[in-house]
């Protein structure tokens, strides 16, 4: 494999690691959002139910 | 100016008490000198026995000594406080709370200084270090980069000894923020020690000094948000 | 004084996964227009394109930094949960930003360099900056009382703050003072115009990230202080 080939392999990994983070980060807040959310609406019925 | 007088009795006392209680008795101290050796041995086995070698490495092997060393003092000046509870007693005096953060510190500097002295001319020793006509420089060097240790070393420790995973927690928020202080300590020592061809140790001299004062003003400042929580 | 998260603070969505999906399609269009646009570099050749996700990552690791120190500082000032929980947002996707950033200096550096790692004064001082990030977040971890966590975790981003610049002049010292390989510096002015773009996608995503993390983190300050309160009113 050419030097040329070789620097390739390198730009390619690189941009698939930038997204790999981005979309994993991604992925991980809108989990962590939503498990937040759910949890809030389950206090929030039991608070009303409570008063 | 009475409030500097009262200031600086609370600070005394506080230093006072941390010297004498018995946390810091002969046995612990002796306990960090010898770890203090132990490390020594371990980085001459790790790089020696070349005497070249050795002559080399002994500036940032010494450091990393004390250092690590050093590190078990400073949970410690907290223990005595945590045990008893007397930490709240201590807030509970009105009056500035960074006088309680001087006193440890004052204290932590004392055992830190005393330890490494000993660790010092240990090392010359082991690390068959040649001590050149410079070494009053070299003891400026080594007064600069302790204060630089202990002071952020006390203040972390106030953090780190009342949280979970203590022992890791100090070295971990410790030893990051003293990679300016370090490099600048070994690279001095290293450069005294070989002569100093190229006059670089005034340089990092100058850039410990202020390293010590932008972090004894801004520990002392952050201290009573640290304490009080 | 502090002043806690409570119900009413609480924010809907809104129009913010707009905002994120703007975000997404606009760095795709910058990430394009950089490939497609920037001729090989005279002495890197092709590997000047990872410039365009390296050097905006490393930007982005730095600015997320200095959001810490500013709602750190405002905290301690004010002493408003929600300066906190902006801060922790921030050390957050900062860190992310950061682990990113070395490893695309090192992908760059092992062709370029021929090590994956070289002493130099930018990628080190990323490196003990990422170990401040560590620090700081692992803090957050080991402090269970909220008021105390973000006290302190202020405290420790603030002088953390401060020592950045000087672990960077120090390193970059002990460079120069040994005389090593020299950093790779100012950029061609053909590749200016996609550096600026894919900048400004990265800040986006980045305000993007920070803003749902502290969502959550509202969320989750929200529901323990209300439970805190009826435990209280018990």
């Amino acid at each position: 494999m050419n030097m040329a080939a070789q620097n390739w392999n390198f730009v390619i990994a690189a941009y698939a690691a930038t997204w790999t983070f981005l979309i994993g980060y991604t992925v991980y807040v809108h989990r962590v959002l939503r498990r937040a959310r759910e949890r809030y609406e389950r206090a929030r019925i039991v608070q009303r139910a409570g008063k | 100016m009475s409030g500097w007088r009262d200031n600086w009795r609370r600070v005394r006392a506080v230093a006072w008490k941390d010297l004498t209680t018995e946390r810091r008795s002969k046995a612990g101290f002796n306990g960090v000198v010898a770890l203090g050796v132990t490390i020594l041995m371990l980085f001459a086995f790790a790089l020696g026995p070349d005497t070249g070698a050795l002559r080399e490495a002994a500036a940032g092997a010494l450091w990393l000594a004390v250092l690590f060393a050093g590190v078990l003092t400073f949970n410690r000046s907290y223990q005595v406080e945590l045990e008893t509870g007397a930490l709240e007693q201590l807030l509970l005096y009105p009056g500035s709370r960074w006088t309680i953060f001087t006193g440890k510190l004052l204290a932590n500097l004392t055992f830190v200084a005393l330890m490494l002295a000993i660790v010092v001319l240990v090392g010359i020793v082991l690390f068959q270090v040649s001590v050149p006509p410079a070494w009053p420089a070299i003891i400026g060097v080594l007064a600069l980069g302790t204060l630089g240790i202990v002071t952020l070393g006390t203040f972390y420790a106030a953090m780190a000894s009342r949280s979970r995973a203590r022992e890791v927690l100090l070295p971990l928020l410790l030893f990051p923020m003293l990679i300016p202080a370090l490099l600048a300590a070994m690279q001095a020592s290293k450069a005294l020690l070989s002569g100093d061809i190229m006059n670089e140790a005034g340089a990092w001299m100058g850039m410990l000094v202020a390293y010590d004062i932008i972090f004894l003003v801004a520990t002392h400042l952050a201290f009573e948000h640290v304490i009080e929580a | 004084m502090t002043s806690s998260v409570m119900e009413r603070d609480v924010p809907g969505a809104g129009r913010w996964p707009l905002f994120g999906a703007f975000a997404l399609c606009f760095l795709i269009g910058t990430q394009t227009l950089g490939f497609l646009t920037s001729p090989p570099d005279r002495d890197m050749g092709d590997l000047q394109k990872i410039m365009y996700v390296h050097v905006p990552a490393a930007w982005i690791t730095f600015l997320a930094f200095f959001l810490v120190l500013v709602y750190s500082l405002r905290y301690l000032w004010k002493g408003q949960e929600r300066d906190d929980l902006i801060a922790a947002s921030a050390a957050e996707v900062g860190a992310g930003f950061n682990l990113l950033t070395l490893l695309l200096g090192m992908i760059w550096g092992r062709p370029a360099w021929g090590v994956w790692w070289a002493w130099d004064a930018r990628l080190t001082s990323t490196l003990v900056l990422f170990l401040i990030f560590v620090g700081y977040l692992s803090l957050r971890a080991f402090v269970d009382d909220p008021d105390r966590r973000a006290r302190w975790t202020a405290a420790v981003g603030v002088l953390g703050a401060i020592n950045v610049p000087i672990v960077y002049m120090s390193v970059k010292w002990w460079r120069t003072l040994h005389q090593m390989q020299s950093d790779p510096s100012t950029v061609d002015p053909a590749y200016v115009l996609s550096l600026r773009a894919n900048a400004f996608a990265f800040l986006f995503v980045m305000i993007y990230f920070i803003r749902r993390r502290y969502e959550a983190a509202l969320l989750e300050r929200a529901t323990e202080n209300a439970a805190e309160a009826a435990a209280l009113a018990q």
